[in-house]
């Protein structure tokens, strides 16, 4: 319906313009003439009857007075088709009147409406408007959503006198600016296409339809060379549908996109999916979209962050990133970035649950070394932490807010450089690392049980034992709910570390 | 590659039973190595492949820290172990030792450190089975050379193994991991995944138990350097999962897993896990626990909800309840370590297109009773922590970045800024100026670093496979509560070539960037 309102209004505006373009016509001094001719038919007789030899006059006919001795020469070599897409027959409208009772007057369109000149001569191009007069039952107005354009206009294929500048200069229909007019511009029955048609070839659509050659509406426009060197060039514009601003899209879009391919085909390549899906959820699927190809809309592409470029780590950016966002790049020549929720702020830091329970399949869209890009402890590739962390681990590794041990072995890569880095001294009291207590040895205790795990990452076992051994001190450090058989069945081996026998025999 | 591990193995066991052990260790490394070379082959019979590349290195220099000693006579006592030096340096002294000793920072030292991944995979040898491996050579240069973690380990095959994928039946057989709220595991192995039901996947795994991140078996070869009683013998892991997922939002796992000594005689480790993830319209909740069975202590448990009611805005409330975890070839958990509960919040927030964004973040903790130390010398058994982080497209092609973090805990606390100011005038290349400032302190030692940092960093794809990335720090160590306190100073630059060939599995074609119309 909005098309119809759209395209009316167009055409008309297109008639007006068309008819603008005749005044050159109308060079001819009409009114200079209103003495001399008492009416239309003496030159224009061809028009009502559709004779083209009188539908205007000859030059000879006009040399019979300019011919240099009456009046003075002019410069008349015939009457030159104006380039139009009307396809108005003055013929059918004259029959029409008649059959009606009130024969066709020319100065009806021609210059006698209101508002006119009205004087006799003073001829002007038709109003569009008097189309409607007639043609109110449909169009409101020229450019109306719900015209029949092609009541009185041909297919923009079919005015092939039409440049490509005129083309370009078509007004632009009041329903083209809303904002959902793109969402709904698809047109839903016949008329509705033959609307499109008057201002728009197939490549028209190609410009931004990935699969135009797969949507019957838009096969059946046509090509149109004038129309393809304007769209040359042009950025395509896509537009976010309301689906896919839901707060799960990202993930729940599979059954929509199984069901509706072709649906998602219109601003989608595979590439588009292949972008996240390299793995082998949604292959069937995303094997009946579109490939890219040079003649072919580019669709909607995402690049992902870190490929785009870098983003600085520990950053709302940074965590961004890390999260699987991506970059939309919607045009031709640019990139225009918005982010995609894929997953949500922090997943970099919090996706064990979701991948770990199966909620997302991981595998659809990522390799295994996507995983151990991070967690295999010493890749130098990722931004997870932030600058100079070696510097400012100490509060992560005692808080543990991050396991340090999903990434890292404690003993070959905690201990090992704090060792060699001379943070770590076992054997004994040999530095100031935990001068910061008067009493470390009565303290120590309590540290021990809340950071275990940073403390393993200086200390060995044997440190320990010195005192903490049947061998040493004999002092207990168990705690309160500590169960040896639980531990001593599973590796009594571990129980005669400090135990020089089987502590569970009594 | 099929058959690399079984081979090695098989050569291992038995050049064992000979006192071989050389031998073998040759014969292992011959295997792998005709396997990776064969890798090439492979891949280029297969119908697709793509390898990535990353050649990265590494320029440190900084002061490493060494133990110094000091007459007891020329030191002050300060308390019963603790005494000071005229100039102001504390030192630790032991009774009856007639020297106090302390850290002081060594000469500058520098390190220059080289690394190449390689990651393979090729495809389409025959439907559903693909290769994969994940390589990784390294070296390292320069009088702190040792610092550089496994410096002395020249070459890793990190994962090396053939998969056969299909719609009912996944399987792995060769050097891989296994990811799980238990951890992270790379073992030589086998795993098999069977879905008789979309809604039901059943797994299963096992194999030698490597030491993460490096291609050695957990053992005392590996382990002597770092730890005076490693484990007696290797080991080998063995586990399974049952997946259950109703509808695409919700799901459910149940993990085993248990580590055993080679001999049979003893268990490594031997632990359960259950996570559960439901997604409601706006909110998604979960929880997972993992719990150790020989200690019987739940390691972790947690429970969260997520709510993103608005499309920009997103929000996540978690409980978390954490133990350590220790193996049990290690004494560690026999020490009874206790864990802390602790609730967080976040609340991110960003325009259309993320032209600006805002996060918040918060959480305190609290630590168990550990039934130690002494009353009238509390250490800290609670903690907070606050964040804020931003970013801002001002331009088109500038865009500002920063943060701030506060985490005052017990062992170390710590704030944090960082601001980045970044410039990227296309997709192809991005130049950014960083600035950074923290302050740790710890509550064991005396003394606090105050560090600022300045540098540049700068990306730049030169091909659509190709990416060059760069950057150069500069850390001033500001602010000693003691003399010969560590001397944090650093300088720091790196390099990193980035490149691909081929495509990804599923991508007929491979495009970065915008299509180009004629």
């Amino acid at each position: 319906m909005k098309i119809r309102k759209l395209i009316v209004p167009l055409l008309l505006a297109v008639a007006t313009a068309t008819l603008g373009t005749q005044q050159p016509r109308g060079a001819f001094p009409h009114s200079r003439h209103a003495k001399l001719f008492p009416t239309c038919a003496g030159c224009h007789a061809g028009i009502l009857t559709g004779d083209t030899a009188k539908m205007f006059p000859t030059p000879e006919a006009c040399a019979q007075c300019h011919n240099g001795t009456d009046v003075r020469r002019v410069a008349w070599s015939g009457h030159v088709e104006t380039p139009t897409n009307l396809k108005f027959s003055h013929t059918e409208h004259e029959m029409m009147s008649a059959q009606g009772g009130s024969p066709a007057q020319c100065a009806n369109c021609h210059g006698l409406q209101a508002g006119r000149d009205t004087a006799w001569m003073h001829v002007a191009g038709a109003d569009p408007t008097a189309c409607i007069a007639c043609h109110r039952h449909q169009a409101s107005e020229h450019l109306a959503a719900n015209a029949d354009c092609a009541t009185c206009h041909k297919t923009l294929v079919q005015a092939t006198q039409l440049s490509a500048a005129t083309i370009a200069a078509f007004p632009k229909p009041a329903s083209h600016s809303d904002p959902n007019w793109i969402a709904a511009h698809a047109p839903k029955n016949d008329a509705q296409a033959a609307q499109c048609a008057v201002c728009h070839a197939r490549e028209s659509c190609e410009r931004c339809h990935v699969n135009a050659d797969k949507v019957p509406a838009i096969a059946a426009l046509g090509r149109d060379a004038r129309v393809a060197a304007l769209e040359r060039g042009a950025t395509a514009t896509y537009f976010t549908p309301a689906s896919h601003k839901a707060g799960n899209w990202e993930y729940a879009h599979g059954p929509d996109a199984r069901a509706q391919t072709q649906t998602c085909a219109t601003c989608h390549a595979r590439t588009s999916c292949t972008t996240c899906h390299i793995g082998a959820l949604g292959q069937d699927v995303i094997r009946k979209l579109p490939e890219p190809a040079p003649a072919r809309a580019p669709g909607v592409l995402l690049v992902h962050a870190a490929a785009a470029t870098t983003v600085p780590p520990n950053s709302a950016a940074g965590l961004q990133a890390g999260n699987g966002l991506v970059l939309l790049a919607s045009a031709r020549d640019t990139v225009r970035a918005v982010n995609v929720h894929v997953h949500p702020d922090g997943f970099a830091t919090n996706h064990k649950d979701v991948a770990a329970s199966g909620q997302l399949n991981c595998q659809g869209c990522h390799q295994p070394r996507d995983c151990t890009a991070c967690h295999d402890g010493v890749s130098p590739r990722s931004n997870y932490h932030p600058v100079d962390f070696m510097s400012r681990h100490a509060t992560a590794a005692y808080a543990q807010e991050q396991n340090c041990s999903s990434c890292h072995r404690v003993e070959t890569f905690c201990r090992s450089c704090h060792q060699k880095s001379g943070i770590a001294n076992t054997g004994g009291v040999r530095g100031t690392a935990h001068s910061g207590q008067p009493l470390w040895l009565l303290q120590h205790g309590q540290a021990a049980r809340q950071g275990l795990a940073s403390c393993t990452a200086c200390h060995q076992q044997r440190d320990c034992l010195r005192c903490h051994s049947s061998l040493g001190l004999h002092v207990n450090p168990h705690g309160p709910d500590f169960n040896a058989e639980a531990m001593g069945s599973r590796n009594m081996q571990m129980c005669l570390v400090c135990h020089l026998t089987n502590p569970l025999k009594k | 590659m099929f058959a690399c591990d079984p081979a090695h193995d098989a050569i291992t066991r038995g050049s064992r039973r000979q006192g071989r052990q050389p031998l073998a260790r040759s014969a292992r490394r011959a295997a792998f190595t005709l396997c990776l070379l064969a890798l090439p082959t492979v891949a280029l019979h297969a119908q697709g492949y793509v390898i990535q590349g990353s050649s990265w290195a590494q320029f440190l220099d900084m002061r490493p820290l060494v133990s110094d000693s000091v007459p007891i006579a020329a030191t002050d006592s300060v308390s019963t172990v603790l005494r000071r030096t005229p100039n102001g340096v504390l030192t630790t002294c032991a009774a009856g030792d007639a020297y106090c000793y302390f850290y002081r920072s060594a000469p500058r030292a520098s390190l220059t450190a080289v690394m190449q991944d390689l990651d393979v995979t090729a495809w389409g040898l025959r439907p559903g089975l693909s290769i994969h491996a994940q390589l990784r050579g390294r070296a390292a240069s320069g009088d702190a050379r040792d610092l550089w973690p496994q410096a002395n380990q020249r070459f890793d095959v990190l994962a090396a193994y053939l998969e056969y994928d299909r719609s009912a039946v996944q399987a792995r057989l060769g050097r891989q991991w296994v990811t799980s709220p238990l951890g992270v595991f790379n073992f030589d192995g086998a795993a098999v995944t069977l879905r008789p039901l979309s809604m039901l996947g059943v797994s299963a795994y096992g194999g030698g138990t490597l030491i993460q991140g490096l291609d050695r078996p957990l053992g005392a070869a590996a382990l002597s350097p770092v730890e005076d009683i490693p484990p007696v013998d290797k080991s080998f892991l063995v586990g399974g999962t049952v997946q259950f997922r109703p509808s695409p939002g919700d799901a459910v796992q149940v993990q085993y897993q248990r580590e055993v000594r080679n001999d049979r005689g003893a268990l490594y480790s031997e632990r359960v896990a259950a996570t559960a993830e439901f997604r409601a319209r706006f909110a998604s909740f979960g929880g997972d626990a993992t719990r150790d069975l020989a200690t019987e202590t739940f390691n972790d448990l947690a429970a969260h909800v997520s709510f993103d009611p608005w499309h920009r805005v997103s929000s996540r409330l978690e409980y978390r309840h954490y133990v350590p975890y220790f193996d049990l070839w290690t004494i560690w958990g026999a020490f009874s370590p206790v864990g802390y509960d602790e609730v967080t919040g976040t609340l991110n927030w960003a325009t259309p297109g993320a032209r600006a964004a805002l996060g918040l973040t918060g959480g305190y903790r609290s630590y168990a009773n550990t039934y130690t130390g002494v009353a009238s010398l509390p250490l800290r058994n609670s903690g907070w922590r606050v964040g804020a982080s931003g970013s801002l497209r001002a331009a088109r092609a500038w865009t500002v970045d920063g943060s701030y973090d506060m985490d005052i805990n017990f062992g170390a606390s710590s704030t944090d800024g960082d601001v980045a100011v970044r410039w990227q005038p296309s997709d192809r290349g991005s130049l950014a100026l960083h600035g950074t400032a923290f302050q740790n302190i710890y509550e064991f030692t005396v003394g606090e670093g105050r560090v600022m940092g300045a540098g540049l960093e700068g990306a730049y794809r030169l091909t659509p496979d190709v990416r060059v990335v760069g950057d150069a720090m500069l850390y001033q160590h500001t602010g000693h509560d003691t003399p010969q306190q560590a001397d944090w100073n650093q300088r720091r630059a790196s390099l990193r070539l980035e490149w691909r060939v081929g495509g990804e599995p599923g991508a007929d074609t491979w495009t970065v960037g915008p299509v180009r119309r004629p």
